[in-house]
């Protein structure tokens, strides 16, 4: 076998979790086949596991089913990196419970990657949406991958925007890398993919369980240089996320709102105690001393009227009949410009009848 | 008449046979029957015979006691009553007055060429005098389809019966007055409606309530305006309290008036439902009908034994309002999908299969989430499966058969304490029927009467578009991922917002907005991903 497989076996054995994986490799002098051909009195010598572990690490000593196994995973073109490989990324193995092994469905994150994990609320607002991707694009234009956890909201917002810019984005799964979850990402989730990689710790075929999603939270902060977060309520994932980027040191943004609304507490929470306030890509890339660049913008021109409705709309969703009361105009001609911007791609609606920038 | 007399008729005659002419209801068409009656010698009985449910058996008791109560005496015979033809079913109560009037002339008390070419239609009371029935309107039709020239109805119905030309009805109150009436001892007065009087006063009975009472919610007006003047069957989506059901309720006072043969059509419905109040007088308003959402989809499509109309049907010519649409059942919304496209509903049951017309305007409100308050994800606690499976209960084929979709939004303050000048019922009820005379006049001359009703393949004939209105569909058609049904339905409601404007051809303007009111994606609705 491998030395791969042998962190597969030891990464996958029931009741056996990567902290006490890694302190029994180190009895065993780090040496991981020793530990798989071990005698069952030296293990259990070693007084780091229970009956019961102890068991369980006899019983899943099988040759044949490991390798079946390991084979079978990579036939579906997932990579297994373990703690040992070269590829697995530094950044991890700060972790107190750096996982044992990581499966990469897509490309490896390059060890000169600068990493950026922009995070935010699942049920988000369309401001928060839009932050996140205009934030994503900033990074994205100027060579930095972002990573997320491609949940619904501002996790997919990130992604989104990152690969309109044609950017590597990578996503930590709270569930096996062949699952896509929330379903209806399939086409991010292939996107993703393709520009970039699906990362989790969890093997292949694990089901999503709302337990995994905050241990994965670990993983986006220790491959992140920084965390950004764009919306998020006082008690939330998102907050766990950056409870560990601060064990790990990393630099922690936050993009303000108003006081009084719940979904930006958090972030407001996190400025308060010190987080740096973001309102453009660049705040961010200056921390780093990285050059903001331009991104793409639309070069599109507008007539008069056009141009008149366009200013009152902003990030905060404003309907057909606000933006006729703000004008003046008609409401007919409102809906004519509304539609024709709309089309042109400078502004969408949310819901139906509810316009916002695209910025 | 004395004894002797009655003697000296039965030696006369030499047989005591007779014949009337009824009718009876089935669902809303209505069958001609014909009542013989043989009066003969022998041990006394009374016998009815002819397929008749149990309403119309009982008949023979009710029409022996009135017979006598109006003061006719019938001498013990053997009396045989048929009703034919014998394989039609024979329910309701209609048919007692002709049986009535069959046995007294068996029995020699009318001539049988008083009752020849005479339609009799009624319900005895055992006083003899004659109560209200259901259908006349329809029997009366029928009568005058088949050439008869004389109808007599209970007079309570007589002004469903008046309605009808060429024809002459007569109400009566009792059966005394009837018999007095055929042999000419008795004045009656044929019954008569003044049309343009009761086209006249539609109006004037409109509740009194006003578009002009909402305040802003310009864009729901305006898709209401639209939907009014195509006939477009219409969502309205929004939080509660934001003024969705108090819009609908003001649809009728944007409507235009109704035609008389409109009136009959829709009338006749009422008639076969027993919902023409005398006191009321024939439906000359367009009809207003919001079942609660606990109806059944038998109380919606019609049914029953003998088919009666449902709710899509009591609203033919009008509109059906269903409100919180999403609560209905499933089986009570898609009994409406066919109906929508067709505009008629066949009921099959065991003892008939009848049609009703359907040809409604759907009208349904809905919120947009469980909560109610999406898109407005600061109050809206819903996540997004929920809200998915909240439109969900609509089915797909359901929704797309909606051409307009409003989505309405909670008042704002402003827009309460300090009305603006709003515009009147009055004044959009001009521009629809503007809109609808230009229909009128492209549609002469084939069976479609709205720009709704048109078929997909004949879109593109009566909705001509040029080549920048051309360019500008084929861009939304890319943008918003549309499917072929509701590119149609884009260009349709795009005739309608021309026609209110009076253009001859759709604008890029006219396309703007109608898809800004386009239909509802279930696939989208709820969607929190940034991609867009």
């Amino acid at each position: 076998m491998e030395k791969d497989e042998y962190w597969f076996w030891l990464g996958n054995i029931p009741g056996v979790g990567s902290r006490t994986a890694l302190r029994l490799v180190n009895a065993f002098g780090g040496n991981v086949c020793a530990l798989f051909e071990a005698e069952e009195k030296r293990v259990d010598a070693c007084h780091i596991v229970n009956k019961a572990q102890l068991q369980s690490i006899i019983y899943s000593r099988n040759r044949d089913r490991i390798q079946h196994d390991y084979e079978q995973i990579k036939s579906k073109g997932i990579q297994c990196i373990s703690i040992e490989n070269s590829f697995y990324p530094d950044t991890l193995k700060y972790l107190y419970d750096p996982p044992v092994i990581l499966y990469i469905l897509g490309s490896l994150p390059k060890a000169d990657e600068w990493m950026i994990a922009l995070i935010g609320a699942r049920q988000c607002s369309s401001y928060g949406r839009q932050v996140s991707r205009m934030l994503a694009r900033g990074m994205a234009a100027a060579g930095l991958t972002v990573v997320s956890g491609m949940a619904r909201g501002s996790d997919s917002a990130a992604h989104w925007g990152a690969l309109q810019e044609g950017g590597r984005t990578f996503a930590v799964l709270g569930c096996g890398v062949d699952i896509c979850y929330p379903r209806e990402n399939m086409d991010l989730y292939t996107e993703i993919s393709r520009n970039g990689g699906i990362i989790s710790e969890l093997p292949p075929g694990t089901r999503p369980e709302g337990y995994q999603f905050p241990r994965r939270n670990r993983i986006i902060a220790a491959l992140a240089r920084g965390i950004v977060v764009t919306e998020a309520k006082q008690k939330s994932g998102t907050l766990i996320t950056v409870e560990h980027g601060l064990n790990l040191g990393k630099e922690i943004f936050a993009v303000p709102g108003r006081i009084d609304d719940a979904l930006s507490e958090g972030c407001n929470q996190l400025i308060k105690a010190g987080a740096k306030l973001v309102m453009q890509p660049s705040d961010i890339l200056d921390e780093f001393g990285i050059l903001a660049r331009e991104y793409k913008k639309n070069n599109i021109t507008l007539d008069n009227s056009e141009k008149v409705v366009y200013a009152s709309i902003c990030l905060v969703p404003r309907s057909a009949d606000e933006i006729a009361l703000l004008t003046g105009m008609e409401v007919q001609n409102v809906i004519h410009n509304l539609i024709s911007m709309e089309l042109k791609g400078i502004i969408h609606s949310v819901g139906k009848n509810q316009y916002v920038l695209n910025i | 008449m004395d004894f002797k007399g009655f003697v000296y008729l039965l030696q006369e005659r030499s047989e005591m046979f007779c014949k009337t002419t009824s009718a009876v209801l089935i669902g809303m068409s209505s069958e001609m029957i014909t009542v013989e009656t043989d009066v003969s010698g022998g041990l006394p009985y009374f016998d009815m015979v002819g397929y008749l449910s149990a309403e119309v058996k009982e008949a023979k008791e009710r029409v022996r006691t009135a017979v006598r109560n109006a003061g006719f005496k019938l001498e013990p015979r053997r009396v045989i009553v048929n009703l034919s033809p014998a394989d039609v079913r024979k329910s309701g109560t209609m048919c007692d007055l002709a049986i009535a009037a069959a046995v007294l002339c068996a029995y020699g008390f009318i001539a049988q060429d008083k009752l020849n070419d005479v339609l009799l239609i009624g319900e005895l009371s055992l006083d003899g005098s004659v109560r209200s029935v259901n259908g006349v309107l329809s029997v009366v039709l029928m009568a005058r389809k088949l050439g008869i020239s004389k109808c007599i109805v209970p007079s309570v119905n007589a002004f469903e019966g008046a309605a009808v030309d060429d024809i002459e009805v007569y109400g009566i109150h009792t059966l005394k007055e009837l018999i007095g009436f055929l042999n000419g001892s008795c004045y009656v007065e044929a019954a008569y409606t003044d049309k343009e009087a009761l086209l006249d006063q539609s109006g004037k009975r409109m509740p009194k309530i006003d578009f002009s009472d909402i305040s802003g919610q310009r864009t729901m007006k305006r898709g209401l305006e639209i939907a009014a003047a195509g006939m477009h069957h219409t969502m309205l989506i929004g939080p509660p309290g934001a003024g969705k059901s108090m819009a609908a309720r003001r649809l009728p006072t944007i409507l235009p008036g109704m035609t008389w043969d409109e009136c009959l059509e829709v009338s006749e419905i009422y008639s076969a439902a027993g919902l023409l109040k005398a006191s009321e007088g024939l439906i000359t308003s367009r009809p207003f009908r919001s079942p609660h959402h606990t109806a059944s989809d038998v109380a919606l499509a019609g049914g029953g034994r003998v088919p009666k109309p449902g709710e899509i049907s009591l609203a033919h010519r009008g509109v059906l309002f269903l409100d919180e649409l999403t609560e209905f059942s499933s089986a009570a919304m898609e009994v409406m999908r066919q109906p929508i496209e067709t505009g008629k509903i066949m009921i099959n049951r065991l003892q008939a299969m009848c049609e009703f017309p359907a040809g409604f305007m759907l009208v349904a409100a809905i919120n947009p989430c469980r909560c109610g308050y999406y898109p407005d994800v600061k109050k809206c606690h819903c996540t997004p499966l929920q809200i998915r499976r909240y439109i969900g209960r609509i089915s797909q084929p359901l929704m797309d058969r909606i051409d307009l979709n409003i989505e309405v939004l909670p008042v704002r303050i402003d827009a309460l304490q300090e009305p603006s000048e709003e515009e009147s019922s009055g004044e959009i009820l001009k521009r629809v029927e503007k809109a609808r005379r230009i229909q009128d006049e492209r549609y002469e001359g084939t069976n479609y009467r709205y720009n709704s009703q048109l078929h997909d393949r004949d879109v593109e004939f009566y909705c001509t578009i040029g080549r920048a209105e051309r360019e500008l569909m084929r861009r939304i058609y890319e943008k918003y991922d549309l499917s072929a049904r509701s590119y149609h339905k884009i260009l349709k409601v795009a005739r309608t917002i021309a026609d209110l404007s009076g253009h001859s051809t759709i604008s890029t303007e006219d396309i703007s907005e109608a898809v800004f009111y386009k239909c509802l994606d279930g696939r989208y609705w709820g969607n929190n991903d940034g991609k867009g």
